[in-house]
């Protein structure tokens, strides 16, 4: 699979840190992807239960702080295995963005699940990265991350072996991976 | 040439010459018409595109529930002050929505449930002549016929899928691409606004040491080299 940019400008910002309104962008649209996953999860337990155990099919009305509890841990979740994993989340990869260490590395799991519930509950912290100089949030400053843009998706990349290893090295993160 | 021992008629014309009114037609040159033939019953194509928009009009009723759900979920998080009355807007044109997708998804099982009965009574007429045929049957070899179409090879050989897909794929990435530049260009405006104002003389330092994405995975195109 190759991968093509087309833009100048935007092949050479590949691997810089990205501004706020990409990032902000990016951080709406895994709210929605969670509030979305929520309502899903929500609508399809509540079918089940009424399939199994009722007799009437009704979607019961949950109290907010219900609703908003769910939703946060929701957001947690999907934003730690997203990060810990790829480093993208899906609103990342539609902005065309990746969470990486200071270093230029992927994030540890508990790194990454430290800044997703650091990014939920306060997530007013990335107005800082408007004024930062290296477009750091209070969240990247706190776990040591930086947000860069990166369009190409792991799967993209050409996977080399190193001399004298037998690791597959991806090219371009310097990083070595299993 | 007329007929000169033809009866005459009152006005001293041969009747033999006198049309009748069912006549005009031929006298005119024109062909007379045919009743319009029934339409054909629906078939298996009929029946797939049926079914896919059953499955459409499906989709779009089950988007409806979650929609209603969001909606509702929503009303309870949200402050009313704030999205009491967007949510109102919202509820109403959801509550349109799903009326009209329920009535496209009632009309689409009517059509789909008249196509399958046409569709099982053409495969059922088929099989009865089959029977009827029997003998002749009989001298056709149809294993070996069969055993000789290479099925996997021609549906390999088509891989429609694949090529849905990479149109699909190429497409949605350049329109995505168009977007992330153009919010690229955001990015950097904002920041250049906000160094003006704080009045910094150098531009962000914004690359990152040890990552490295310009390497030769971003293929660049032979006329841009």
């Amino acid at each position: 699979m190759s991968r093509l940019i087309r833009n100048e400008r935007a092949r050479a910002l590949q691997g810089q840190r990205a501004g706020i309104v990409s990032r902000g962008l990016a951080f709406a649209a895994d709210i929605g992807v969670a509030f979305l996953i929520y309502v899903v999860m929500g609508a399809a337990v509540s079918v089940l239960w009424d399939l199994l155990f009722s007799k009437k099919m009704d979607i019961p009305q949950l109290p907010g702080w219900v609703n908003a509890t769910a939703i946060f841990w929701i957001l947690v979740i999907y934003l730690g295995l997203g990060w810990g994993s790829t480093g993208r989340t899906i609103g990342k990869q539609l902005m065309g963005l990746r969470v990486v260490r200071s270093d230029g590395r992927s994030l540890k799991p508990r790194q990454a699940f430290v800044r997703a519930l650091f990014c939920a509950a306060f997530y007013p912290g990335l107005l800082l990265a408007l004024v930062d100089r290296r477009n750091r949030s209070v969240q990247d400053v706190v776990c040591r991350t930086v947000v860069v843009y990166d369009w190409i998706p792991e799967a993209a990349r050409p996977r080399v072996l190193v001399a004298g290893s037998a690791v597959p090295v991806t090219k371009g993160s310097g990083q070595q991976r299993a | 040439m007329t007929d000169p021992t033809a009866p005459l008629d009152d006005d001293g014309v041969p009747e033999a010459e006198l049309v009748t009114i069912d006549d005009v037609p031929f006298a005119l040159g024109l062909q007379p018409t045919q009743p319009a033939p029934p339409p054909a019953p629906p078939g298996v194509v009929d029946l797939v595109f049926r079914s896919a928009r059953l499955g459409v009009d499906a989709a779009a009723l089950f988007a409806g529930e979650v929609a209603d759900l969001s909606v509702r979920v929503a009303r309870s998080v949200l402050p009313p002050a704030v999205a009491e009355r967007p949510l109102d807007a919202v509820d109403e044109r959801i509550g349109r929505q799903r009326t009209a997708a329920r009535e496209r998804g009632e009309h689409s099982v009517e059509q789909t449930r008249e196509a399958a009965e046409a569709v099982l009574n053409q495969v059922v007429v088929g099989v009865v002549d089959m029977i009827d045929m029997g003998g002749l049957i009989d001298h056709v070899p149809i294993d070996q016929i069969v055993a000789r179409v290479d099925v996997p090879a021609i549906i390999n050989e088509v891989d429609l899928g694949d090529i849905v897909r990479e149109s699909t794929t190429g497409l949605v990435g350049e329109t995505i691409d168009a977007v992330r530049v153009q919010v690229m260009g955001l990015d950097l405006f904002a920041a250049r606004i906000v160094d003006k104002i704080l009045r910094r003389k150098e531009p962000r330092p914004l690359l990152l040491d040890g990552y490295d994405v310009s390497g030769p995975e971003i293929r660049v195109p032979q006329e841009m080299r």
